[in-house]
């Protein structure tokens, strides 16, 4: 009789809740390889984007995602303005920053909160969506929506800020300082969160890089890889921030990297809101877009998102391909979940903060 | 750093033995691009093989290309990064069935992205690791993107005549 | 001190629910939250540039048969609330409120819109129609209005035309 067995997670993912088939032999407990099944939520979306003006398209690459949702619009602009050479007025990348950091503080909020309660604790899972709260209303507030913010145009920014909504922007980062602290100081502490992520989902530094993974996953692993400073866009090449690194190479380490970055988001948006000049916020009027190609990249919350662009001077372009981060790292739960015990899959699974809408578009 | 990866590319687009062209641009902010054609697209596992190991493939783009010079149906852009510089290779598949090799020993993150190359654009890749399709269910052939008819072209009611009319004809304000 | 997950629970008694009481009471809408478009008709030139840029294509211009002007159509169905159409909008003639009201019966689906009428103007010279040109636009265009540029603007192309020869030759002659 054979002690091995099969068993099928998904097609519903566990953590997420979006449609991911993970076929997993274990032995015992213990997990002796995986197959993905991807394709439930394939919509089309490269092909449906040839259909669709540069002004259209803004709109349907932030619906690719809701959580990196920011990210989309933002490198597809930054595509399009690379083939036309538009310069982006100085306070629009200021404001694309502000946008951008906001978004990655909610995001990851959401998935430390997730993966609490993948491990069953719920109070605190609860505590990270209240505290995530106020970044939503600021979201409805500045932007009006809680996850299409739609900051971005091509050539600039969408949105200002005037002195109010500045003002209330501050406060409202100052008073996240302290809940944040609080909740980084009990997620490291708390003894039942560290015996559940503590050496569990091991990523070698040495296979995150064989694996070409990307965001706060290979950082969890010690990869400084953020295209913030690799490659600087927006306003981040006068903006002061360090590169969060983790060298527990586990969730905890993946998770405290999350947390660790929130702060310097918190930062990054207080130094824009010092230095941002005032003036125009988007380049006006807009230049015809010449026959070319272009490759842009950002750091998204969950990783770097690369978009290549090709246009033949019609108002549509005629090849659009993103690959969003998400999509390297499923390739790299071959190695976190090798020998991991089955109650830590869907916990192993959130710690690569997954996004199935983003990787199958 | 970056003009060490220049240097890089420059060498390696030299030694490729049927030869390549090579161009720069840089974005507004300075960044740099490399922008390789390769003559052959044989010369490919090689560039893939030297490149590492700073170079890292972020993606591959299939493309159909258009312009009026083409010299073939489709054109595949490799995108890797090296520590910050961004180089495209671009290639024509070759043969009756396009086909490319696969760089995927080399680099893992190739495996994805080249199985839904071959699914959504019918370019065969030889050697690769893991053949079977990705996105899209065995029995369903390739080339899904260019023989089905996407939901949303049946259901993109928005811009219907039909549509329409029933938004502004008197109908809708009565009912 | 830092914060025990006793306390969490000890404040979360203290500050009871945090969710609005909706639909028994009020719930948090700022002022520029993106909802249900709206439309003036008086600033509006017909220019057409919010239905191009519309990427769910929820936007349509209807010419009217007998040449008095325009039906702008806003269907709020396949709308996505992102705004560009205001952003884009030469005139600030569309835009959208905060009122994010728009749950209905299926069988009103059709009901959901917006529908004005942009009027054309009239030459009032040769009674040519021609768009409406708010003042917003002409003032940005050229300035600020003087009384022989106001009386200039209300004309048609051609007549303006005219017009401005015949004051530019006054001019000459003086």
């Amino acid at each position: 009789m054979s002690n091995t067995y099969t068993i099928p997670v998904g097609p519903l993912h566990v953590a997420l809740e979006e449609p991911m088939y993970f076929q997993v032999d274990v032995k015992g407990e213990v997990v002796q390889s995986i197959e993905m099944f991807a394709g439930h939520s394939h919509r089309g979306m490269e092909s449906l984007a040839l259909e669709r003006n540069f002004f259209q398209n803004i709109v349907l690459t932030e619906r690719v995602c809701s959580l990196c949702s920011n990210n989309h619009p933002l490198t597809y602009c930054m595509a399009l303005e690379n083939i036309a050479q538009i310069q982006v007025p100085e306070r629009g990348q200021y404001l694309r920053v502000i946008a951008d950091e906001v978004k990655r503080i909610a995001s990851h909020m959401f998935n430390v909160g997730i993966g609490l309660h993948v491990i069953g604790f719920n109070t605190l899972f609860m505590h990270a969506m209240e505290v995530r709260e106020t970044m939503q209303d600021l979201k409805e507030s500045i932007w009006g929506n809680r996850m299409d913010i739609s900051a971005n145009t091509i050539g600039g920014a969408k949105y200002d800020l005037d002195d109010e909504l500045e003002a209330y922007l501050r406060k409202t980062l100052e008073e996240l300082k302290k809940p944040v602290e609080e909740f980084k100081h009990m997620y490291a502490t708390h003894p039942q969160v560290k015996a559940r992520t503590k050496d569990v989902g091991i990523l070698p530094p040495e296979a995150a890089i064989e694996y070409g993974l990307g965001g706060p996953v290979a950082r969890g692993s010690g990869i400084d890889n953020d295209v913030r400073k690799e490659t600087p866009y927006a306003a981040y090449d006068k903006l002061k921030f360090n590169v969060v690194l983790g060298e527990g190479c586990d969730v905890r380490s993946r998770a405290l990297v999350r947390l660790g970055e929130i702060f310097e988001s918190i930062s990054l948006i207080e130094q824009c809101l010092d230095q941002m000049p005032k003036g125009p916020i988007c380049c006006d009027p807009l230049p015809d877009i010449p026959a070319g190609q272009a490759v842009a990249r950002s750091e998204a919350p969950r990783g770097e998102l690369i978009y290549y662009m090709r246009t033949n001077g019609t108002m549509y372009p005629e090849r659009l391909k993103w690959r969003v981060p998400t999509y390297v790292n499923w390739e790299g739960l071959r190695v976190m979940l090798d020998k991991a015990k089955v109650a830590d899959i869907a916990l192993i699974v959130n710690s690569i903060d997954p996004c199935l809408s983003c990787t199958e578009r | 750093m970056i003009n060490t990866m220049k240097q890089r590319v420059i060498e390696l687009v030299d030694t490729m033995p049927n030869g390549a062209e090579l161009s720069w641009t840089d974005d507004l902010k300075e960044n740099q691009y490399g922008w390789v054609t390769l003559k052959n697209v044989a010369d490919l596992p090689l560039f893939a093989e030297k490149i590492l190991p700073e170079g890292r493939l972020v993606t591959i783009s299939a493309c159909n290309a258009k312009a009026e010079d083409a010299k073939a149906f489709h054109e595949v852009c490799y995108h890797f990064v090296m520590k910050g510089l961004s180089v495209t290779v671009t290639v024509l598949p070759t043969g009756v069935e396009p086909t490319v090799p696969s760089i995927t020993q080399w680099h893992k993150s190739a495996d994805w992205t080249e199985r839904e190359m071959a699914e959504s654009y019918g370019i065969t890749v030889t050697d690769h690791p893991n053949p079977r399709p990705l996105f899209l269910h065995e029995t369903v052939q390739s080339e899904a993107i260019e023989r089905l008819v996407p939901l949303s072209t049946m259901t993109n009611s928005a811009s219907t005549n039909a549509l329409w009319e029933k938004i502004m004809g008197e109908k809708g304000e009565e009912n | 001190m830092v914060l025990s997950i006793f306390k969490v629970l000890w404040n979360n008694l203290k500050q009871g629910p945090s969710t609005d009481p909706f639909p028994f009471g009020e719930t948090f809408t700022p002022a520029r939250l993106r909802g249900k478009v709206a439309v003036d008709p008086e600033a509006c030139v017909g220019c057409g540039v919010c239905a191009t840029v519309c990427a769910g294509n929820a936007i349509k211009h209807v010419e009217r048969g007998d040449g008095s002007g325009k039906d702008f159509y806003v269907w709020h169905n396949t709308c996505t609330f992102c705004g560009l159409c205001q952003h884009y909008c030469p005139t600030d003639a569309i835009r959208l409120t905060n009122n994010w009201s728009t749950a209905h019966r299926n069988e009103d689906k059709y009901k959901m819109k917006e529908h004005e009428f942009v009027a054309y103007a009239r030459c009032p010279q040769c009674d040519q129609a021609m768009p409406n040109m708010p003042h917003a636009m002409l003032d940005h265009i050229y300035g600020a209005p003087t009384e022989e540029l106001e009386a200039i603007y209300k004309l048609c192309p051609e007549c303006r035309r005219q017009k401005a020869a015949q004051q530019f030759g006054a001019q000459i002659h003086d």
